[in-house]
């Protein structure tokens, strides 16, 4: 049996209910509004991490609708704990969804996947269990509660450690992170272990800490995009923007530097390997290539007036959305030289300051 | 599930509550979107603030009488202060868009004096509701009419907007107009279950519609106020003739367009060198411009201040200045001196910035085919316009 006598009563019931109800609405809203923006392209959601906020939202939405349901609105001990039952189910997936998605690029502690096998099995000891004995579900909720917080603790170190050399990293830090932390300590005084320990009086604290965090976390998203994979520039060797007929006109390297002969060949044959390619594969025209060799990966982005290709060391899956922006701007910008270019490089000049600006966010 | 009758009252109004969220977010932003561009003065973006203070009042309005419905009727005295002031603050939702339209601007589409009758009128019923026994009372009943006649106008007066504007600010006024006219008949659904005439499962029922109606009607509304542009004179795009990008170092044209083939009216006969090619005209236009600023400079000895504005009988000439390069002049001909369009040229000048940044910063070192790279703008430009 829980301790809580439900459905909540008492002098906060009523303005409990509202701020609970109240975040449940936003949480969808922001579900939906992240969903639409990704949808239209507009964000940098374009790698399958960052989906992991979507789910994030949807399922903090959920989890709150059947809490509420479960804490104001349930009479029978049966509706009370299927309620919070699934409540807690949406809560668990949203945030193992999150990790996983977090911990398909990068090892965090002991070896990949190590939080997300772990709460894996603490979902699943959960439901299977969790019939038999209501406490566990508190029991769940510490254990649950302290994975999530110590995951964090580590993705804050490695954050500072790979952003160190960012500018306005203070900043990134505070946004980033003080709305997942007030989120956390929201979610967790709203939860059923810390109403049986302390008071509802902290379940409004917490309500209205997990609102104002959501708030936050929304407003930092729409701001930023900085989980994503902050370290692929690292890992990126050349990159080389070829006209239609194979010149180079816009080369930049991490590694050594190639002599202009060296480049305007590298290109061809590289705009040779891009013909061979669509032809095998009858693939459409603008679809992007990437090959792949130990060690080494060669992307291919085709545009309507050039193509963009990045030599890298690992898999990125970043790079397609900056690149696919540099191409659109140079493309904007060229539209009239690229489709009468008289052979003249240093109209490109340029493209290098342009390419600083788009990589460099 | 069997609710007692206060649970069932809060599940009502958790679901009321729904389109409160929405409706308090688009207040706010409607406002924000206002006080965004307010240091231009663009007296018809009050039209902004019309539509964020009739959501304010539409969503507030019923959330009072929401709370004294469900959960104060047996304090009668409390109750009928509360459903009160709801209902006060209902009514305002009409009288706060109008006396946001009662401006010298909008009487080029709408009757001013008409608009400020229809609002005096509408404080009738404001005043049967501070001397009515009862919301009951059929005199207070009748004097709603008035709030119907305003609603009636404000729905004309959007009516007119759309048929008087163009591109993107259009479809912005439709979607807010669908909207509102999807959740006016939630207003008749609330005045149903407010007067409390219903027997109670059917007044579950209509309550519940209603909200949803109303909910439907603010997520249209949301369409309209996601990237609201500026609201400009009637006539700005009438008024536009040409526009220069000029590099003062080189004395050279970086980019011009002509707007008179699109926008004019071909009524307007516009002062052209029939003899002189259009290349040779432009040259001329836009050393003419860099003449005319240092000569005034050296007259009047202000090197430090620049020269905004030129007029002339029947044409101005706005100038601005790059934020990003020293010698580039921004110059925008026009027919008649509108504040909108010191606003678009400021618009054009950032959006020329913004998409060339990278070039203008570089552009010393550019050789030859400058006219063509920055021919590119015409895309932007187009854009812009069609706001």
């Amino acid at each position: 049996m829980l301790y809580i006598e439900f459905p909540i009563g008492g002098e906060f019931r009523f303005i409990l209910m509202i701020f609970e109800w109240i975040f449940s609405i936003i949480a969808l809203e922001l579900g939906i509004l992240f969903m639409f923006r990704h949808k239209k392209g507009q964000y940098k959601f374009k790698y399958s991490q960052d989906m992991g906020y979507i789910f994030l939202f949807f399922a903090l939405s959920f989890s709150s609708i059947f809490s509420v349901v479960g804490s104001y609105f349930s009479y029978n001990i049966v509706t009370i704990e299927l309620n919070h039952f699934i409540s807690q189910i949406f809560l668990n997936s949203a945030f193992l969804i999150f990790i996983f998605l977090k911990e398909k690029k990068r090892i965090y502690i002991v070896r990949q996947y190590f939080f997300s096998i772990s709460l894996s099995i603490l979902l699943i000891f959960f439901i299977f269990f969790s019939f038999l004995n209501s406490q566990l579900i508190i029991y769940e909720q510490v254990i649950f509660f302290s994975i999530i917080y110590f995951f964090f603790i580590l993705f804050f170190i490695e954050f500072i450690k790979k952003a160190k050399f960012e500018s306005n990293l203070s900043k990134k830090v505070i946004i980033t992170f003080f709305p997942f932390l007030i989120l956390l300590i929201g979610l967790f005084l709203t939860s059923n272990y810390s109403v049986n320990i302390l008071t509802t009086y902290f379940r409004l604290i917490g309500s209205i800490l997990q609102l104002l965090g959501l708030v936050f976390l929304a407003f930092s998203f729409l701001k930023f995009s900085i989980f994503s994979e902050f370290d692929w520039k690292n890992n990126i060797e050349e990159v080389f923007l070829i006209n239609k007929n194979g010149a180079c006109i816009f080369y930049k390297s991490y590694i050594q530097k190639l002599d202009s002969l060296d480049k305007h060949l590298i290109t061809s044959a590289i705009t040779s390997v891009n013909i061979m390619i669509k032809e095998i594969l009858k693939s459409g025209s603008k679809e992007t290539s990437v090959i792949k060799k130990k060690e080494k990966l060669i992307y291919l982005f085709p545009g309507d007036l050039i193509t963009g290709v990045i030599i890298s060391k690992k898999e990125l899956n970043t790079i397609e959305f900056y690149m696919k922006q540099l191409i659109m701007k140079i493309e904007q910008v060229y539209k009239n030289i690229l489709k009468n270019w008289d052979g003249d490089l240093d109209i490109f000049d340029p493209i290098d300051y342009i390419f600083e600006e788009i990589f460099s966010t | 599930m069997v609710f007692q009758s206060l649970e069932l009252k809060e599940l009502q109004f958790l679901f009321y509550l729904i389109p409160v969220t929405i409706g308090f977010e688009l207040v706010l932003y409607f406002y924000y979107q206002y006080f965004k561009i307010r240091d231009v003065k663009l007296k018809l973006n009050r039209v902004l603030l019309a539509f964020g203070t009739f959501c304010l009042f539409i969503v507030i309005g019923p959330l009072w009488i929401q709370i004294s419905r469900n959960f104060l009727e047996e304090d009668t005295q409390l109750y009928e202060i509360i459903s009160r002031i709801g209902w006060g603050f209902a009514f305002l939702s009409t009288i706060g868009f109008s006396s946001f339209i009662i401006k010298k601007e909008f009487s080029q589409i709408i009757n001013i004096n008409y608009v400020k009758i229809i609002t005096i009128l509408n404080l009738i019923p404001l005043i049967v509701l501070i001397f009515t026994p009862s919301t009951r009372n059929p005199v207070f009943l009748v004097s709603i009419i008035f709030v119907v006649l305003n609603g009636i106008n404000i729905i004309r007066f959007q009516i007119i907007l759309i048929k008087r504007s163009v591109g993107k600010i259009k479809r912005k006024f439709q979607f807010f107009l669908m909207g509102a006219l999807v959740s006016f008949p939630a207003l008749g659904f609330a005045i149903l279950v407010g007067i409390g005439i219903l027997p109670p499962i059917i007044n579950e029922i209509v309550y519940f519609t209603g909200v949803a109606i109303l909910l439907l009607g603010f997520i249209i509304i949301t369409f309209s106020v996601y990237e609201f542009p500026p609201f400009y004179e009637f006539e700005w795009r009438e008024n536009l003739l040409k526009l220069f990008i000029i590099n003062q170092k080189t004395r050279e044209n970086m980019y011009y367009h002509d707007f008179t083939d699109e926008f004019v009216p071909e009524d307007i006969v516009i002062d052209s060198f029939e003899e002189i090619s259009q290349d040779d005209r432009t040259k001329l236009y836009s050393g003419g411009i860099l003449g005319i600023e240092s000569i005034i400079t050296k007259i009047t000895n202000t090197k430090e201040e620049k020269i905004n504005k030129i007029e002339q009988k029947d044409s101005v000439i706005l100038l601005a200045y790059s934020s990003v390069i020293p010698y580039i002049t921004y110059a925008l001909i026009i027919r008649k001196d509108l504040l909108s369009l010191g606003h678009l040229l400021d618009s054009i000048k950032r959006q020329f910035e913004a998409f060339y940044r990278e070039i203008l910063l570089n552009l010393e070192n550019l050789k030859g085919d400058e006219q063509l790279l920055f021919k590119s703008f015409d895309v932007i430009l187009r854009g812009i316009l069609n706001q």
